[in-house]
């Protein structure tokens, strides 16, 4: 690297490591809500579903339908549709918290099918035993369901954060920032190819990273 | 301790109904082992889980321990089904629990206190012999063990009843008989009753009291093994009973025998002590027939020797009837099986 590149990146470096970092926050915040919000729905979805225990097809149905509406959402239309909500909810419709709204809005549907695909993997005849011994559906949730399915949960946690941070880029169009916003800003927009390069970088680190750290939590709670 | 009465379970589907229990009853007494046989398809496995209510009835009634099970509440049935154990032919343990995890999850789920608990568990994998496995994860054990842990776990709540559905059914033979005798031990241990369901006629030799052969959804022959295994009266069951002896000469050799004179083939069974007596040399002295041994036979149900003998009986029709009732005599159960 020439000297010229390296003055250029020290003097953008703190717009960069800003830049970092609240791409960091808006994937952690808005994947930590979404989980809040897609876990449940997504044990709803399949505790609900034909034949489980507490078949409600009527409100299965219902579920699913909202949940695949806001997946088939673009997600720059749902960033700018969701402008009156995010303003109710954080009380503004610009930065990086303000943001955090439409990613959770658009990752707990995402979250709640990946839970429902884990929790459809877990052996029926488990939930039959419990059953037998007595066991509430609250206990047969969170003893059984949760715990069986948990390393196909986190693996889908995994996928849904890396979307996330993808999402993320678009923040820029409601004053998100984020890395996205600074490749684009100075990359695209300045034609300026040290960022663009660099910011490309981290974010292809910051993905192997969470990629790695999912892959082995998973198989830490993988006995089988 | 359990009572089955015109238990009838019909699945509705689009292909038109169909029939899986008509009207079944039977009775289990308190610290019997008893077995339900039947095909693939005949209903037993819907007979078993109506017991603890995973499959409900469409009529007929379920009394387990005088408790009518048909018309318990959410909370109640709950409550019941804690009492009653269930094992099964994959075991369904919690793959993402230790041995010891899988056997106190029932406590949890009654709410028994921690130390309690700890306690019962060990108690209970010294009972199944797993002691030095309480910290595996199930798929480190072998199928065996995996049901042993199966067992200890249907035993933590000290249950009433426990149901067996097809326990051994993915186990090899010489598994099968340490669980069998696990399940033998645990009954005279604990007094516990046991109701299975198997496609094994071994099973049922090997432990049960009383068994039902089931088919198409009905009982179609019901007593104490012994009697059922002497004297099969439906062919189901006697089809059943020769999985494991032998009590039939196959046809082409019928065919052959006494193709050149007169006489008889006949079945001989005894049960328990019978005759001191040497019957077939009496035979052979005292009527003008002459005896070939075709095929014999001794086993042991439980603990009563049960034998069987086949003879071809040559000499006049006169002679051989003689024999015949001479053997009867001796309380010999006889069958002819062919007459020329």
């Amino acid at each position: 690297m020439s000297n010229e590149v390296l003055s250029h990146l020290s003097n953008l470096s703190p717009e960069i490591i800003k830049a970092t970092w609240d791409t960091l926050y808006m994937t952690i915040v808005s994947v930590v809500f979404a989980s809040v919000l897609g876990i449940p729905l997504g044990v709803i979805l399949v505790i609900t579903d034909k034949g489980h225990i507490k078949e409600n097809l009527t409100l299965n149905r219902v579920l699913g339908s909202i949940v695949n509406i806001f997946r088939s959402y673009p997600f720059i239309i749902l960033l700018l549709a969701l402008g009156p909500f995010t303003k109710f909810v954080v009380g503004t419709t610009i930065g990086t918290t303000a943001a955090i709204v439409p990613l959770t809005v658009a990752a707990a549907p995402f979250v709640a099918r990946m839970v429902e695909t884990s929790l459809k993997e877990v052996n029926w005849g488990v939930v039959e035993a419990s059953l037998a011994m007595g066991a509430s559906t609250w206990q047969i949730i969170r003893k059984v369901l949760l715990p069986e399915a948990l390393p196909g949960i986190i693996l889908g946690t995994t996928i849904t954060a890396i979307a996330v941070v993808g999402y993320s880029a678009m923040a820029g169009v409601v004053g998100g920032g984020g890395l996205g916003d600074l490749a684009i800003r100075y990359g695209y927009m300045r034609f300026d190819s040290v960022v663009m390069v660099t910011t490309v970088v981290i974010l292809v680190i910051m993905v192997q990273i969470m990629q790695t750290l999912g892959n082995i939590l998973a198989e830490k709670f993988n006995k089988n | 301790m359990i009572e089955i009465k015109d238990l009838t379970k019909i699945y509705h589907s689009s292909a038109g109904d169909v029939k899986a229990l008509d009207s079944v009853s039977l009775r289990v007494r308190k610290g019997e082992i008893y077995g339900i046989i039947g095909f693939s398809g005949a209903g037993k496995s819907t007979l078993i889980r109506c017991v603890n209510m995973l499959e409900k009835p469409t009529s007929g009634s379920i009394k387990v321990n005088g408790q009518e099970m048909t018309k318990l509440s959410e909370a109640g049935l709950r409550a019941s089904r804690q009492k009653i154990g269930m094992i099964f032919q994959h075991f369904n343990l919690l793959s993402s629990r230790t041995v010891h995890e899988n056997v106190s999850f029932p406590l949890e789920i009654s709410g028994v206190d921690k130390e309690t608990s700890q306690e019962k568990v060990t108690k209970l994998l010294e009972l199944v012999g797993l002691t030095d496995k309480a910290n595996a994860y199930p798929s480190q054990l072998s199928g065996g063990q995996k049901q042993r842990v199966g067992i200890a776990r249907a035993l933590a709540n000290d249950p009433i009843v426990l149901l067996c559905d097809e326990a051994t059914s993915a186990l090899d033979p010489a598994t099968t008989s340490s669980i069998l005798e696990l399940l033998k031990d645990i009954n005279r241990k604990l007094d516990l009753t046991i109701l299975m369901i198997t496609h094994e006629m071994k099973v049922i030799s090997e432990i049960c009291d009383s068994v039902a052969v089931i088919e198409k959804g009905k009982i179609i022959e019901a007593g104490l093994v012994i009697d059922v295994f002497t004297q099969p009266q439906h062919p189901t069951t006697r089809r059943f009973v020769q999985t494991i002896i032998n009590t039939d000469v196959p046809d082409k050799v019928k065919e052959r025998l006494l193709e050149k004179g007169e006489g008889q083939i006949i079945r001989v069974s005894f049960i328990g002590d019978t005759t001191d007596e040497p019957v077939i040399s009496t035979l052979v002295k005292q009527f003008d027939v002459d005896v070939n041994i075709l095929y014999g036979n001794i086993d042991q149900i439980q603990d009563t020797a049960f034998g069987m003998l086949i003879i071809e009986c040559m000499g006049s029709h006169i002679s051989c009837q003689k024999a015949v009732t001479y053997l009867q005599k001796q309380g010999l159960r006889i069958e002819v099986l062919k007459d020329v």
